[in-house]
């Protein structure tokens, strides 16, 4: 028994030894200390003036939100949507355990904010979707293209028995038919209807009037561009027609 | 309840700053975090607690074991801890205690062992507010105190003074 008690006076002397020893100071930002003083204050202060308002809760005035220990002039502060502290105005600290409380108000607003917000996104996503998907399905139209077919006695002719090349041609010449010297009087003609005669029937179709044939000084005379000099050429053309 | 004035965070801060950061050293790498983050959560709430240092130890405990479990790794922190080179105490002059051979001896003891020593010894929780801290019952945390304070006892040996003392008597 004597040897019992005196373990345990040895235990508590040794117990009063470790207790001696402090811990280490100046671990702590000393920064930090004056900060939160200067919160506690502006707390205190805003504290202050919300104790009306719990007063008025408290009789009945005001519906007051307690859930988790959260303090009364933390709910109504909360309910009204009052003035709050800087930095801190969505932390809800439960005053007995610490942890950070959840009020029915604060859950319902935060359900409230997120309610659309997964049905609106997965609805634009959708109809985007929806339209890629209605373009990739819909058939690409060819543009549409005014072609004159060839007689039905002409096709069967063309059909049967000519080569490819020569109904390419053909189809061309269908398609954009060549402005026929004959039936164009050479004095009304274009610089435009001219060259595209030209193209398509060759140097060869355009025969040169025998007055600018005769005259042929202007267009040899100096440097002069192939359009220019034709230019010229119907110019005299039509004077002489 | 009370605002919680600019004064009360001051004292609390000078009185029990050190002793927590000791405390979440137990638990967590960033014991200074910790406890700074409680404390602001403390101003934040704006009103005094009913028990300013029982609740400030449960958040700093919070704190501590939320940074642990961040980092993931409890035994390469233990082994960092023991090995970590910021002294938990102040060094000791003449007679008493060596601080460095008494935060060795510490090291080796099973963390609840050490919170319960830290938290009594130089956090001066009693042994009520201690059971609250963990969610334990009393006589289970005064068993762990009892059963780590012959531990560190047992290692620190020779060493203690006071158990010189004894024998000679």
């Amino acid at each position: 028994m004597s040897n019992k008690k005196e373990n345990h006076e040895d235990l508590k002397a040794f117990e009063e030894a470790l207790a001696a020893l402090r811990p280490r100071s100046g671990r702590l930002d000393p920064e930090w200390r004056s900060m939160l003083a200067k919160e506690a204050a502006l707390a205190a202060s805003l504290y202050g003036e919300l104790d009306g308002e719990q007063e008025k809760a408290a009789s009945g005035d005001v519906p007051v939100m307690l859930k988790h220990n959260l303090p009364p002039a933390e709910a109504v502060m909360l309910k009204h949507d009052l003035p709050t502290i800087p930095g801190c105005s969505h932390l809800w600290i439960c005053a007995r355990c610490g942890s950070v409380a959840t009020t029915d108000a604060v859950a319902k607003a935060a359900r409230n904010g997120r309610r659309w917000a997964w049905p609106a996104a997965f609805s634009a996503v959708t109809a985007v979707a929806a339209i890629l998907l209605a373009m990739l399905a819909a058939p690409m139209k060819p543009p549409m293209v005014d072609r004159h077919e060839p007689q039905a006695s002409d096709s069967s002719v063309a059909t049967t028995g000519v080569p490819i090349q020569q109904r390419t041609e053909m189809r061309r010449e269908i398609a954009f038919p060549a402005p026929q010297p004959q039936s164009l009087g050479i004095d009304k003609m274009s610089y435009s209807s001219l060259r595209t005669q030209l193209i398509h029937n060759g140097q060869e179709s355009w025969r040169i009037p025998a007055s600018a044939a005769a005259a042929p000084s202007k267009i040899l005379e100096g440097p002069q561009s192939y359009q220019e000099q034709l230019e010229v050429l119907l110019k005299e053309t039509s004077h002489a027609g | 309840m009370d605002p919680l004035s600019p004064e009360t965070v001051v004292r609390l801060w000078d009185e029990y700053g050190d002793a927590l950061v000791l405390y979440a050293q137990q638990i967590c790498e960033t014991p200074e975090d910790a406890v700074q983050e409680a404390f602001l959560l403390l101003v934040r709430q704006g009103v005094a607690p009913d028990n300013p240092v029982g609740w400030i130890y449960r958040v700093v405990r919070n704190r501590a074991l939320n940074a642990a479990r961040t980092c993931g790794r409890q035994a390469r922190r233990e082994a960092v801890a023991a090995t970590r080179r910021v002294p938990w105490f102040e060094s000791t002059v003449g007679e008493g205690l060596d601080a460095d051979e008494a935060a060795a001896a510490l090291t080796q003891l099973p963390v609840e062992e050490r919170e319960a020593i830290v938290a009594r010894l130089w956090g001066g929780l009693s042994f009520e507010e201690i059971a609250g801290l963990h969610g334990t019952s009393l006589s289970t945390v005064y068993r762990c105190y009892q059963r780590g304070l012959a531990a560190l006892r047992e290692r620190l040996g020779e060493s203690c003074p006071t158990k010189k003392k004894t024998t000679k008597i």
